[in-house]
């Protein structure tokens, strides 16, 4: 925990626990009404400025102006009332520095359960809120999906109409997609990695807490899009009709529900970005004593990897959507005919875009050179705890450490060189697509490399298939069949066949939800005895684990199916012809949903009533098993001295480290 | 230093062996028999079929890769499982130099065979259009696809009409938002940009009817923006594109509230 300089002056400070409702200033309750106030404040002001609509004719009839300062306003008050802007307040003001034990209040000390309903740096604290926030907005894009499959179960478009299908269509990727970035790094790379790596906190407690705070902030502005009912039809549901890559110009020309998505996912960004820092500042700078790199447990490369990625890439996608409200809001033409957004007329051709100066192509490359180093991130933390947990469960070190390590890097290089192969038919110079499909097929080694990795680890093993080990077990399948079903769409001929259908659809829900997602659920099994002191209970696990598998299996082999037949993705209505596929996918889809609910039902009873766990239930090496459950809030009584990998199962006995002066405990066993 | 499952290698390489083999004979009869059955579109041209052979290939070598994996990894859960929680540590086993540079090379050399057969399609749909082609004009726009014939005194329509065995060039674009243009069966693809103008070129092989679908979602009735495309024997193409009228069919943006979904149907075309 850093301390502050010795400031002049203590505070008054107790040590009996405040009463809980002395510490409602600042909280969530404090600072969603600073929010509330500061949206109406934000967006009246300017209405009543500019004026609260445009001309009968244009297309939308509030001035988005409005909206996007009333987000700021929120945003600013929410900041305000949960105390995050506190101390930099006071510095600004030349006050005082915190000292040591308002550090520790800030920390969360002695304030029981309300330190998470606030600003709190403590990382176990940041890695819970993470935890619960993650699930809610995984729930949320899973409603979203179930709503999508019902509409799909049958042609003809019967369920919603299809504005509101797009809509949700846009809604349930973007969500999905900010969920997937923030689920391993945010909830485990808080809680877990400093622990890991023998530090008490990490690097910029506050920047930690700050970065949560904005993904609070983001989902906030996120709940507005279907509320701003202003779509091309007039109808209810914000309008988007994009899709989550928010093409211009098509972005610049939807609903007003565009203009809550982009300032959600920049400020999404800026939480990812914060975030990626502090982890690459705090494995660099606070790893205990003796903790060489390659003595790193391999989750840890990974969260590293994935960081790299997050900080280096989402710049460009926040370029993207700033310069799709620009268009929207102020007439620019990035993407865009001469009008645009408040000013869209209802015709606009394609010599107005020349006019304005505007490049479609340009809204396409600023995505994906974002969008394809973006799904390494999310896979990545996949990869590493799939390599975490092998071992353990196999009581085997892990198999080829290094391979494992140039895996990781391997994808994080090669994930930047790779991004035009999701326009490889949108027309940009033909010469170049030989060798976006080189990189591409390239790529495959490095991936590949994590199978060797773990048929390794488990070959003659002592393999105890308990259910994160099943997660980690499925990931091998399902994400072989999502790499494979990549390598069809990565040769330009074939691609040119699967494109912008179902086949795409299906490849990257078996690398999200087969690979990345199902880690998750395994990391949840693994790590909620440290992070709740209890255990998730067996065997709903089991009706967890075998609904999720099979149910996944069955719904996406078929769209692959479907996707071979020629339907096209994002599409309310189709062919008869495809409506068996469809059938079939959306009833295991509803099996998955259902599997789903069972999970979080045994989240939540288990949180409050399951099996009370020991500090080491799996008699695992790595040194957040080293700490007692509840974790103390410095984590380690004394920092320990590390001497070697977290995987000398069968070498020697113990831990990866002990503290100073500890006796070196004997073999472990059971 | 492990007496149990003495051969798990031999055993599993074994397995693997046969899999494949039975994998790859049930994927060449099954093939075939989907492929009549609407698995995939019907084939109307070089372009599509070079482009599905690349498929059946890429299957059948994906067929002992991903058996290779499944099969040493499920071998080991289930010869290797412990029926309870384990009692002691396996073999301290950190690595095996042949196996990661035996797994390197496989990789690499698969690599290599990607980049055969990609280089060579690629080749194949990057060469440029044959001198003497149609001229067809696309224009994509919300939510209709309208074809005008630069050499038949602009002759527009809303059905595309082609002649069979004859190159026919593309020039695609948008009046508004990015689409996309593709008729699966013919095998070509390509945005339709606002402000630029994509080529793409094939030449029917099979008189037919067939569809455009648009691929890029571009708003409220993306799933509707279907038209027939109609092949036909080179006579009855001339006659057809010498007898359309030269306005381009109907271009206008229509209002949307005024339209619903379903009469959309007979306005851009089959819903299919």
């Amino acid at each position: 925990m850093a301390t502050a300089s010795a400031g002049a002056g203590t505070s008054a400070h107790t040590t009996t626990a405040t009463p809980w409702w002395r510490l409602l200033f600042p909280s969530y309750l404090t600072g969603a009404i600073l929010a509330a106030i500061g949206y109406i404040a934000g967006s009246q002001l300017t209405w009543h400025f500019i004026g609260y609509g445009n001309e009968p004719t244009q297309l939308h009839p509030f001035t988005e102006q409005g909206f996007v300062v009333g987000f700021i306003g929120l945003v600013l008050g929410w900041m305000i009332g949960i105390g995050a802007l506190k101390y930099p307040f006071t510095w600004a003001l030349g006050l005082k520095d915190p000292d040591h034990n308002e550090e520790m209040r800030l920390a969360g000390k002695d304030q029981g359960w309300i330190r998470y309903f606030r600003f709190t740096t403590d990382h176990k604290v940041v890695g819970i809120q993470y935890l619960v926030l993650v699930s809610l907005m995984l729930a949320f894009g899973g409603l979203g999906a179930m709503m999508i499959r019902t509409e799909l179960m049958f042609p003809g478009g019967w369920a919603f109409p299809s504005e509101t299908y797009n809509t949700l269509v846009t809604m349930h990727g973007m969500l999905m997609i900010l969920a997937t970035i923030s689920m391993f790094v945010g909830p485990f790379g808080n809680f877990i990695v400093p622990i890991m790596i023998g530090a008490r906190d990490m690097a910029f407690p506050r920047l930690n807490a700050l970065s949560f705070a904005f993904l609070m902030a983001s989902m906030a502005v996120f709940a507005f899009i279907p509320f701003m009912g202003f779509g091309q039809d007039g109808g209810l549901g914000g309008g988007v009709q994009t899709g989550w890559t928010v093409y211009g110009p098509i972005a610049d020309q939807t609903g007003s529900g565009m203009t809550a998505l982009a300032v959600a996912v920049m400020l999404a960004g800026t939480s990812s970005i914060l975030g990626a820092v502090n982890i690459i500042t705090t494995v660099m700078t606070m790893r205990a004593p003796g903790m060489t790199y390659t003595r790193l447990p391999i989750f840890v490369w990974s969260i590293i990897g994935s960081a790299i990625l997050a900080a280096l890439g989402t710049g460009a996608f926040t370029v993207d959507l700033l310069m799709i409200l620009l268009d929207r809001l102020f007439r620019t033409s990035f993407f865009y005919a001469v009008t645009a957004g408040n000013y869209a007329s209802t015709t606009l051709t394609a010599s107005q875009t020349a006019q304005g100066g505007g490049a479609a192509w340009l809204s396409q490359n600023l995505f994906w050179f974002f969008g394809h180093p973006e799904v390494y991130l999310i896979v990545l933390p996949a990869f590493g705890w799939v390599m975490e947990v092998l071992p353990v469960f196999s009581r085997k070190p892990l198999f080829g450490y290094k391979t494992a390590i140039l895996g990781i890097m391997g994808v994080v290089v090669l994930s930047f060189l790779v991004w035009m192969h999701h326009e490889f038919v949108s027309g940009f110079v033909p010469e170049l697509r030989g060798f976006y499909m080189a990189s591409t097929e390239l790529i495959s080694i490095p991936t590949g490399l994590i199978f060797l990795v773990a048929i390794g680890t488990l070959w003659r093993g002592k393999l105890w298939t308990n259910v994160a080990m099943l997660f980690a077990l499925s990931f091998i399948w399902n994400f072989l069949i999502g790499g494979i079903s990549g390598v069809y769409l990565s040769d330009v001929p074939a691609d040119i066949q699967l494109h912008g259908g179902m086949f795409v659809t299906a490849h990257f829900h078996y690398t999200f939800v087969g690979g990345a997602l199902f880690a998750f659920f395994g990391a949840v099994y693994y790590w909620f005895p440290k992070m709740t002191g209890r255990h998730l209970d067996e065997k709903l696990g089991l009706i967890h684990f075998w609904g999720v598998q099979i149910g996944f299996n069955v719904a996406f082999l078929g769209m692959f199916y479907v996707g071979l037949q020629g339907q096209p993705r994002r599409v309310d209505d189709y062919n008869p012809a495809f409506a068996t596929g469809n059938f079939i996918t959306s009833i295991f889809a509803f099996i998955l949903g259902a599997a789903i609910l069972v999970f979080f039902y045994n989240v939540i009873i288990s949180w409050i009533g399951g099996t009370v766990a020991v500090a080491n239930p799996w008699s695992a090496k790595t040194l957040e098993w080293m700490v007692p459950t509840p974790v103390p809030l410095e984590n380690f009584e004394q920092i320990p001295v590390v001497t070697s990998d977290p995987y000398t199962y069968g070498e020697t006995g113990g831990s990866q480290g002990f503290p100073v002066g500890a006796e070196v405990p004997g073999p472990a066993v059971g | 230093m492990n007496t149990s499952h003495p051969n798990a290698i031999r055993n599993a390489t074994i397995i693997w062996v046969i899999l494949s083999i039975v994998g790859a004979v049930v994927y060449y009869i099954l093939a075939p028999i989907l492929a009549a059955n609407g698995a995939i579109p019907a084939i109307a041209s070089d372009t599509a079929n070079e482009a599905y052979t690349i498929m059946y290939i890429f299957t059948y070598a994906s067929i002992p890769v991903f058996f290779f994996v499944v099969v040493f990894a499920g071998y080991a859960i289930f010869a290797f499982r412990s029926p309870s929680r384990p009692t002691e540590d396996g073999p301290a086993v950190r690595g095996n130099t042949n196996a990661q540079i035996a797994w390197l090379a496989v990789s690499f050399a698969l690599v290599v065979f990607l980049y055969i057969i990609g280089f060579q399609g690629l080749a194949q749909i990057e060469a440029a259009a044959p001198a003497r082609s149609v001229q067809v004009n696309v224009t994509g726009q919300q939510w209709l696809w309208t074809y005008d014939y630069p050499g038949f005194h602009n002759a527009g329509s809303t059905t595309l009409y082609l002649p069979v065995n004859t190159p026919v060039e593309f020039n695609i674009t948008s009046k508004d938002v990015q689409h996309s243009f593709w008729i699966p069966e013919l095998g070509v693809k390509e945005d339709a940009v606002p402000g630029e103008f994509n080529h793409a070129w094939v030449t029917p092989n099979k008189i037919g009817d067939y569809t455009v679908r648009c691929v890029e979602l571009c708003g409220v009735y993306h799933a509707y923006m279907n038209t027939p495309v109609k092949v036909m024997s080179q006579s009855d193409f001339q006659t057809m594109a010498s007898s359309l009228p030269a306005n381009p069919g109907a271009t206008s943006y229509f209002t949307l509230p005024s339209l619903p979904a379903m009469a959309l149907v007979g306005v851009a075309g089959q819903r299919s």
